[in-house]
């Protein structure tokens, strides 16, 4: 007989396996839900599109193809990761399935960890694929004057060929739509990424020197890391409450996170509770840099490094409360 | 010797509370019962009587509020005993886009059983429940019997010490539920101990050795079926009929003179259920099957 371990250790460790098990469900079941799909899909088709309503502003087209293509990769990851974490664990937990899970040897750390490791893959597949979009809107309206189609059919193509595509298997199989639509489409996107990426841009002959901006890699990379903290503080919240306020108090954390600089700024130096407010609150500017940068010029390592660990100290922290109050959660349903 | 008690709860108390923490619903008021190993017990009760909170505090998904409760030796939280209990919800929890050989290894890695016990036991179980036709079709397609009769595959996955079926036979057709019962009469005389709640009393009275019988919250009876059903002021003597009427009067003339009462006397009744299996079954075999997968008969791992 095994020597016995105190509850403490027993309870918060149950293994790779099961954790591996319940984080791949998740991430699986996020992106099998409609909602997922067709945020993503409108995401993708929205920054896909912004070439083709942006051209010809003189001067500045290509800055507000970047600029609003990141805007639409983090307002819909945002929701995404809310959603997907507030699904994955509040409905869960009304649904029973929460329960069926727990009463086998899961520990509730392991439950609760893998649901959001499960839901921070399915955002890293949403930020894939609309960071490709973007790579790809960028170069399709780099010039004022003209198009680039070869970047820009592939992924109108991409955007139409993915549901078409799974829907002819869904037909055929019965298997899950919103998934294979999903997967086909980042699936497109990237090979079209990389089709892009191989040829060069008829515009470099009109002196557009512009391929594919890779800067973006950075900032594409800061901004899933900014969800990331949202999938955190979802899944936290989602112990307790429901997924519509799970959305909303997301919503303005993040919002708040935006903000605090304009608001809190000023009073950081005489207000204890303005310094903790501005603790708490996630520091969404540090990860939005689109402001700072210039050109082609790419975000320092070291300023990534020094982002990638604030988010994780403070998606822990968010984690860590969200373990307490999960632990201490009586499951009725 | 006599081995200690499967499950073992004294003076339980649940009361849930509301939002500002006072006091809302009493469920559990101080009960005490013991299931002992190796038998087949029935937590009976009406709806709202305490039976499914009981469960989940011995599964650890609620806090007693009061009282001790030990199952198989260990605090119900304790995460290693749960390798050792199977159980069967009351609704049939499953993940929907997940095939029924999906939904089995998604919990034989819940499990950590190493992938060819895994791959053999879901094999066996879905042979079990006649569905090894529909392993690749996805759960949410199921009827509620189908779902049930997943569920009840992967509650036995571990092949469990304790089995912990709730409503176990609700939504199942007569022979899913004759293969029920005769699924938890095997577990028992394997040594195994299982705990049921069931509405359908026929069904608990076919299958447990001990009962207890809750309603608001309070244990109102416990014990044997013998000694809580019994009438020990009555017999019953049952012989074959007689050809002769009258051969049947002179024994009900010196029944009366020998007790100084009136003898009922009738024709037993057999129960419907084996009636209706042998009809079914007679049909089946004329080729007038339903459509309907008969179930193979206890999968080997369990019978080993």
């Amino acid at each position: 007989m095994h020597p016995r371990l105190p509850d403490a250790v027993l309870g918060g460790i149950s293994g790779v396996a099961p954790f591996r098990a319940i984080a791949r469900l998740a991430a699986l079941e996020a992106i099998r839900r409609p909602v997922f799909l067709l945020v993503a899909l409108s995401v993708v088709a929205g920054i896909v599109a912004l070439p083709l309503l942006l051209n010809y502003t003189l001067g500045d087209s290509a800055r507000m193809v970047r600029d609003s293509a990141l805007a639409l990769y983090f307002a819909g990851g945002l929701l995404l990761a809310a959603h997907a974490a507030g699904e994955a664990l509040a409905r869960e937990l009304r649904r029973g399935t929460a329960a069926a899970v727990l009463a086998k040897p899961v520990a509730r750390a392991t439950f609760f960890l893998a649901k959001a490791a499960g839901v921070g893959a399915a955002i890293f597949l949403y930020s894939l694929a609309a960071w490709a979009a973007t790579l790809l809107a960028v170069r399709a309206g780099a010039s004022d004057l003209r198009l680039d189609w070869t970047a820009e059919l592939p992924a109108l193509l991409a955007v139409v060929l993915a549901p078409a595509v799974a829907g002819a298997w869904n037909h055929r199989t019965g298997r899950p739509f919103a998934s294979a639509a999903f997967l086909l489409l980042l699936a497109f996107l990237l090979a079209a990424l990389g089709a892009a990426a191989a040829f060069q841009t008829p515009l470099d002959r009109l002196a557009f020197p512009h391929n594919l901006s890779w800067e973006l890699l950075e900032v594409g990379g800061l901004l899933f890391l900014c969800l990331g903290m949202a999938v955190a503080l979802a899944a936290a919240l989602a112990t307790r409450l429901s997924v519509t306020p799970v959305l909303l108090l997301c919503a303005g954390f993040f919002l708040g996170g935006l903000l605090g600089d304009f608001f809190l700024g000023p009073r950081l130096a005489d207000s204890f509770a303005a310094r903790l407010a501005y603790a708490a609150l996630p520091n969404v500017q540090a990860f939005w840099l689109l402001d700072a940068l210039d050109g082609a010029a790419h975000v320092p390592a070291d300023y990534v490094a020094a982002c990638a660990a604030y988010a994780a100290a403070w998606s822990a922290a968010v984690l860590a409360l969200g373990l307490a109050s999960f632990r201490t959660l009586e499951i009725a349903g | 010797m006599e081995s200690p008690p499967a499950i073992q709860a004294t003076d339980l108390r649940k009361t849930f509370r509301d939002f500002w923490r006072r006091p809302r619903v009493e469920a559990v008021r101080g009960i005490s019962f013991a299931v002992p190993a190796g038998q087949v017990f029935g937590l009976l009760g009406p709806n709202g009587s305490g039976k499914s909170t009981t469960i989940k505090m011995i599964l650890g998904l609620l806090f007693p509020t009061a009282g001790r409760l030990e199952v198989l030796g260990d605090a119900p939280r304790a995460v290693a005993v749960k390798s050792r209990i199977g159980y069967l919800p009351e609704e049939s929890y499953l993940y929907p886009h997940l095939t029924a050989a999906e939904t089995l290894a998604f919990y034989a890695r819940l499990f950590r059983l190493p992938r060819a016990v895994a791959r053999d036991r879901i094999a066996q179980l879905l042979e079990m429940i006649g569905l090894a036709h529909a392993r690749n079709r996805p759960v949410g397609e199921f009827s509620k019997g189908m779902a049930r009769r997943i569920g009840l595959a992967q509650a036995l996955l571990n092949d469990p010490d304790l089995v912990i079926l709730d409503e176990p036979t609700a939504g199942l057709d007569p022979q899913g539920t004759r293969q029920v019962k005769d699924l938890i009469l095997a577990l028992a005389a394997r040594g195994k101990t299982v705990l049921l709640t069931s509405h359908l009393l026929a069904d608990v009275e076919d299958v447990c050795a001990q009962v207890a019988i809750l309603f608001n919250g309070r244990l109102l009876a416990q014990g044997t079926l013998d000694a809580l059903l019994a009438q020990k002021d009555k017999t019953t003597l049952t012989f074959p009929t007689p050809a002769d009427p009258a051969t049947l009067r002179q024994v009900l003339a010196a029944a009366r003179a020998a007790l100084g009462a009136e003898p009922d006397v009738d024709h037993p009744r057999q129960p419907l259920e084996p009636f209706f299996l042998h009809v079914v079954q007679t049909a089946a075999r004329d080729g007038a099957a339903s459509g309907a997968v008969p179930a193979a008969p206890l999968a080997p791992f369990l019978r080993d």
